[in-house]
């Protein structure tokens, strides 16, 4: 209880046109007491972000009428961390989304899903600290 | 007639019963001498007579020894009396020693019954004969320059025969590539080496009568130019025929054979790596569409399996789930890695004009139609880091390419050129060029203009990607109805020294 007690709860936004990654990402990220909101597309994606704030925005790269990273480029700058997801490993890795502004590269099929929770996990903490530091 | 007159007719004819047995220049000389009577008083004698190496040939004989010089001026030799000074010293420079005296004397040929000097062969003979004694000499000889004249000729026809038939023997020898000559049975009557080397015991062992073969398919289609293909165990053969005739048709046959080994090699090699591009092209788009319902299957089976409300049984077939789909991954990833290239540690450091012109001496077939206009870089000046294997089949594809685009006789120009930082290879042909809005798509997988069974639309696709990997790029510029030029732009590797 009382590591779930200093766990801050995080909003996030799924955004993967392949349900059943949302669904078992929204499941995982529950199980572990975080708010997640689900887009199958970037329309949804888009008008989800302007209704909320998000802590962290996970998006699929490849999506049919606008790419992640285009719909990232719709709403910088933005206080929340960004993921990238995506299954075209040879032409994405961390440095080249890093230059499309993202913070991590999470490369699909996942080893296990709970890792991917974990090192978002730890990526908004680490970020919130250096942020922290900052001031 | 008297008993002198009948002495002499039987010294003539021994005379000439000698020398006509006679098969060389130097023994017909030396034969000659011996004739000579002592009461002469002639100390040298020098031939002059035309070689068939288009010079000029002196023997000279002296106390019955021989010597023979080439004589590279003939024009002091030719009758003329203003010079004959000139020849004494000619002499006198072979024989290191001052000239007496000489008399020069030509000798007679018999053409069609009737007499003539015999061109370029003259005698000459150095003396010391007293003004009556010259008569009674040239006596002698005159009674003999209608055979000495004639023996000579023939030998010197003989020579120039010979010495022709060894030319081309040499050169029918010597020709690195398979040539026989046969009869209309197939018999063979004249191989080069290389044939008995390389063709001669294939057909030796084999039941088949491939020489028969091969002429009854040229008689059947005497116009094709393109001749037959064929495998020994080694090596891969275009068979072509020749008919000794112009215009018509003679027993003899001549049968040339043209080694495309290398050729069909690399095109088999080519063809081999565009399916592999096509196999990594195709790889790409499915392990895509795969892996995301994959990652779905996966990470839902590990949530469900980890949620306390799930029941035992149920974990148990979630886990079979899970191993069903890493096992999924697995193929996927096999997939890609046999169509990744296998060759790319391979990496040497080197000349690029090297590697172009070795991988031309493949193309001549291809490029024989067109007008080729190559230039290189003096060598390790230009040195590349490239798999060469790989680099050759960029520059065969982009070659074959010019080839294609292009109509019989139009230039294709093929230059490799050293720049500050970079070493190019610019491949520019005069054919149909690319449409402006086509080009950016030129270098898409499975994107091609050729007819239907020419391309695979890979080549382009998978020079780039070749390329690409040695740091480099491809840059196009063409324009429709004039041309294109392609050019291969690779870093410049400092040279070992």
């Amino acid at each position: 209880m009382l590591a779930i007690a200093k766990r801050s709860v995080l909003n996030i936004l799924l955004m993967d046109d392949e349900k059943l990654i949302l669904r078992a990402l929204s499941r995982a990220f529950s199980d572990r007491g975080h708010q997640v909101f689900q887009a199958s597309s970037s329309k949804d994606g888009l008008a989800l972000y302007r209704e909320h704030t998000f802590d962290v925005l996970l998006l699929d790269i490849l999506m049919p009428e606008m790419s992640g990273p285009e719909m990232l480029k719709k709403i910088t700058p933005t206080s929340a961390s960004v993921v990238f997801i995506s299954a075209c490993v040879g032409e994405y890795n961390l440095g080249v989304v890093k230059s499309m502004g993202a913070d991590l590269f999470i490369e699909k099929p996942f080893e296990d899903i709970f890792l991917v929770v974990e090192e978002i996990e730890n990526l908004v903490k680490e970020k919130r600290q250096s942020f922290g530091d900052k001031i | 007639m008297s008993k002198q007159q009948l002495n002499s007719k039987a010294k003539l004819l021994s005379f000439a019963s000698k020398i006509l047995d006679q098969y060389s220049v130097e023994n017909f000389l030396l034969t000659f001498y011996e004739e000579i009577p002592f009461t002469f008083k002639i100390k040298t004698v020098f031939l002059v007579y035309p070689c068939f190496t288009q010079s000029t040939s002196l023997s000279v004989v002296e106390a019955s020894i021989l010597k023979t010089f080439d004589v590279s001026d003939f024009s002091a030799f030719k009758n003329n009396d203003k010079i004959k000074d000139e020849r004494r010293t000619i002499f006198a420079k072979f024989l290191a020693r001052p000239m007496g005296r000489i008399l020069d004397f030509d000798l007679l040929d018999d053409l069609d019954g009737q007499e003539k000097i015999l061109e370029g062969a003259t005698l000459f003979f150095e003396h010391d004969l007293e003004d009556k004694d010259i008569n009674a000499f040239l006596e002698f000889l005159n009674k003999r320059k209608v055979v000495l004249g004639r023996t000579l000729k023939n030998i010197l026809i003989e020579n120039e025969l010979k010495s022709d038939s060894m030319v081309w023997e040499q050169v029918f020898g010597s020709v690195s590539e398979p040539v026989v000559i046969a009869d209309i049975s197939g018999r063979v009557i004249r191989g080069n080496r290389c044939f008995y080397n390389r063709i001669y015991p294939y057909l030796d062992e084999s039941d088949n009568d491939f020489i028969s073969e091969w002429l009854q398919a040229y008689l059947r289609d005497v116009s094709n130019q393109i001749g037959q293909t064929w495998k020994s165990k080694t090596n891969i053969y275009e068979v072509h025929v020749y008919n000794l005739k112009e215009g018509g048709l003679s027993e003899i046959f001549v049968i040339y054979f043209r080694d495309m080994s290398q050729v069909y090699n690399l095109q088999i090699q080519l063809v081999q790596n565009e399916k592999m591009a096509a196999v990594g092209s195709l790889s790409d788009k499915i392990s895509h569409e795969l892996n995301n319902p994959l990652s779905g299957i996966k990470g839902m089976s590990q949530v469900l399996i980890k949620n306390k409300n799930t029941g035992d049984s149920v974990k148990a077939d979630l886990c079979e789930v899970e191993k069903a789909v890493i096992r999924c991954e697995k193929v996927i990833r096999n997939l890609k890695d046999l169509s990744g290239n296998n060759l790319k540690d391979k990496t040497q450091v080197v000349s690029m004009s090297q590697l172009v012109s070795s991988t031309m001496a493949l193309l001549k077939l291809v490029l024989n139609p067109f007008l080729v206009e190559t230039s290189y870089v003096s060598q390790l000046d230009d040195l590349v880091e490239v798999v060469p294997e790989l680099f050759r089949q960029v520059t065969f594809n982009l070659i074959n390419n010019a080839c294609q685009a292009s109509i019989e006789g139009k230039k294709i120009i093929i230059r490799v050129q050293k720049n500050k930082n970079s070493v190019d290879l610019i491949v520019k042909d005069h054919g149909c060029g690319i449409d402006s809005t086509k080009i950016s798509q030129i270098f898409e997988p499975f994107y091609t203009t050729k007819k239907k069974g020419l391309g695979t639309g890979l080549g382009l696709s998978m020079s780039q990607n070749i390329i690409k990997n040695f740091s480099g790029e491809i840059l196009v510029e063409s324009e429709i109805k004039k041309g294109s030029e392609f050019k291969v732009c690779l870093p410049l590797q400092k040279g070992l020294s």
